[in-house]
């Protein structure tokens, strides 16, 4: 499993070689094979299922006998093991990550016709699209439906999921009614509506809530959080092309923790090898209505380098916090025209 | 919910009521026009309350406005009907959903706020009272009389409607204003509706960036930052701006909702080219073909430099021969 998607994602060179061979029309379905298959023996529940083994052995290990001192030691060395795979996968995934720049990362990159007639960024040809919204609170929800609406192509093969919290219903309905404005602009049966499915999670810690009782609601977050990333969209085939829709292309979110939580999630997800490396890109976007200062949940995320893009729709913030990119006012739909 | 809706319904009716009479008021004697006011007394009904004088409130007249064409009227006399059939200014005053503004609530009730609403022809002043709709309906009974009509609600499923009636547009409406809490969201939706807007910080809740956001808007020139006590001279820069300001916000055309899908020559691609990086093949070539495309825009624009001191040379050396 590593070997090959280190193969596909680390050298560049190698892949142009294979770049002559392939055929356009099996490209697809060999996308599907690289970057999916490679992955498709770990899942959740056999992760689960380690995680049972793990503690099964622990528990065996506490009640064979061993001396109280052999006992510590050997937790210590597992906790210093586990700690040091994390943090080497954590830093070799940042480095390994395709650094935002060149011709693709421009803001006034709207799409425009080429020699050959079609348009760049061309996305139809395709196998799967899927990107995961992430709808927080509030205004929040309100600039997210907005970049939404203003980055939104008529597609068949586009899968949209919803992350929200569990309680949040204004956002809830802000989601269905994007979704039913998508189905009037294609009525019927036409498939460019895409298809399209929501997700609701339990918040980390509810207002009120007694801190002693956090980490378990936390760890309950987060198994709700892995399967909104994980899980198999309904409305479509788990065979051929449909593969391609198994983990996320891109996660966007725009605000609170939430958002945060669940891209940790992914995060984590990735050091594991449960998700490849070259799905689940992040992107966090910065409010429109911040241009001087940066929130805290911005400032989070470009600590941590967990996201691969943290846009931002001031060019006077880009300037200020390095490592921060101007993507253009995209939750302002009339300043792009 | 449902009783809110309804009885927005009836004010719907009611509020044309309000413009038709106001407008027959604003031709009326300035004397009249006081004493009517003062006469109305407020009946409350359910959550949308207006003070209106049902008395003359009988008097229908058609809405000009809204159905004359330009060529109905001749042109000398344009503007005086214009400005005679079109609905009156309305300042719109919104708190937001998530938390309460009393200060700015009761000093938009100030005597000289009121007034300077008037003077500036303003003829209604409607409020959006979020949590405190109790209260300031009491602080606006207690009133002795108000030059201008004041409508207040609670909340609202429908903002753009409030919005729309402050919207300037051509022959239809008489630009009115806006003033806002700092919420992101309601501005971007007041921007985007082409309305003037006054963006009114909450100190209490200042955690520094709705004032940077209001300061932001200043210096761009899409709004005018209000700050509490000196509201009136924010409504007076306000109008200001509108009449003489580059955003041309007074004759706007009738409002229609943007188009969806947005058109591919508008759209934002960074999502597509985000996809793009998890197929590193297709990203490759297609970032090619976009290299390509920059290189023949480049092109050109070298050729047209080119071209353009060619051009002048001509043209001088025909000078040259006819001089």
């Amino acid at each position: 499993m590593a070997p090959t998607t280190s193969a596909s994602v680390l050298t560049g060179k190698e892949e142009s070689r294979n770049d002559q061979e392939l055929k356009p029309d099996t490209r697809a379905e060999t996308y599907s094979q690289l970057h999916v298959e490679t992955v498709s023996g770990i899942n959740l529940t056999a992760a689960a299922f380690v995680a049972g083994a793990a503690s099964s052995t622990a528990a065996g290990l506490v009640l064979s006998g061993l001396s109280w001192p052999w006992l510590i030691s050997l937790v210590i060395t597992v906790g210093i093991v586990l700690v040091t795979f994390i943090v080497y996968r954590h830093f070799e995934i940042i480095r390994r990550r395709q650094k935002p720049g060149g011709s693709w990362l421009v803001p006034s990159n709207t799409p425009q016709p080429n020699a050959a007639g079609t348009q760049v960024p061309n996305t139809t040809s395709l196998p799967a699209v899927y990107f995961t919204y992430i709808l927080g609170s509030g205004g929040h929800t309100a600039e997210m439906i907005e970049t939404i609406k203003q980055s939104f192509r008529g597609q068949a093969n586009i899968h949209r999921r919803y992350i929200i919290s569990i309680g949040d219903t204004s956002s809830l309905a802000k989601a269905r009614l994007l979704e039913a404005t998508i189905k009037d602009a294609y009525p019927g049966e036409d498939a460019r509506a895409g298809t399209s499915d929501i997700f609701l999670i339990r918040r980390a810690r509810k207002v009120h809530q007694p801190l002693c009782t956090a980490p378990f609601t936390c760890l309950i977050s987060a198994f709700h959080a892995a399967n909104a990333l994980t899980r198999m969209p309904n409305p479509r085939s788990t065979k051929d092309h449909g593969k391609g829709f198994r983990y996320p292309h891109v996660i966007v979110t725009n605000g609170p923790a939430n958002g945060f939580i669940v891209c940790f999630v992914a995060h984590l997800l990735k050091i594991f090898y449960l998700v490849p490396e070259n799905r689940a890109k992040m992107v966090y976007i910065e409010t429109w209505a911040r241009s001087k200062t940066m929130s805290l949940t911005g400032k989070l995320f470009l600590k941590t380098g967990i996201a691969d893009v943290v846009g931002v729709q001031h060019e006077s913030l880009a300037r200020i916090f390095k490592g921060s990119q101007y993507i253009g006012p995209v939750s302002a739909g009339f300043l792009q025209r | 919910m449902d009783h809110l809706t309804t009885t927005k319904h009836t004010t719907d009716t009611e509020a044309t009521d309000t413009q038709q009479i106001a407008g027959q008021k604003r031709d009326a004697s300035a004397i009249t026009t006081i004493s009517s006011r003062e006469s109305s007394t407020s009946s409350g009904e359910g959550l949308e309350i207006r003070k209106e004088s049902k008395g003359e409130g009988e008097a229908k007249r058609p809405k000009l406005g809204e159905e004359q064409t330009s060529s109905n009227r001749s042109d000398n006399n344009m503007t005086l009907i214009e400005e005679t059939s079109m609905e009156g200014r309305q300042c719109f005053v919104t708190v937001g959903a998530t938390a309460g503004f009393r200060p700015l609530l009761s000093e938009v009730i100030k005597p000289e706020f009121l007034n300077c609403l008037a003077i500036s022809h303003f003829d209604l002043l409607k409020v959006q009272c979020g949590e405190d709709f109790e209260w300031f309906d009491e602080q606006v009974k207690s009133l002795p009389s108000s030059p201008v009509t004041i409508e207040r609600f609670a909340f609202t499923e429908n903002m753009t409607k409030h919005y729309i009636r402050s919207r300037g547009e051509k022959s239809v409406r008489m630009p009115g204003v806006v003033v806002a809490h700092a919420g992101s969201g309601t501005i971007l939706e007041v921007l985007r509706l082409q309305v003037p807007l006054v963006v009114v910080p909450n100190p209490t809740l200042m955690d520094n960036h709705q004032a940077e956001l209001a300061q932001e808007l200043e210096s761009t020139g899409d709004a005018v930052y209000g700050r509490l006590g000196k509201l009136t001279e924010a409504i007076a820069r306000s109008l200001e701006l509108v009449a003489q300001g580059p955003l041309k916000l007074k004759d706007l055309p009738p409002y229609s909702p943007p188009p969806f899908p947005v058109p591919d020559s508008e759209r934002v691609t960074l999502f597509d080219w985000m996809t793009l990086t998890c197929y590193p093949d297709e990203l490759r070539k297609q970032q090619h073909l976009q290299d390509l495309r920059n290189v023949e825009k480049s092109f050109q624009r070298e050729l047209e430099q080119a071209k353009v001191p060619q051009r002048e040379t001509v043209q001088d050396r025909r000078q040259r021969d006819l001089d």
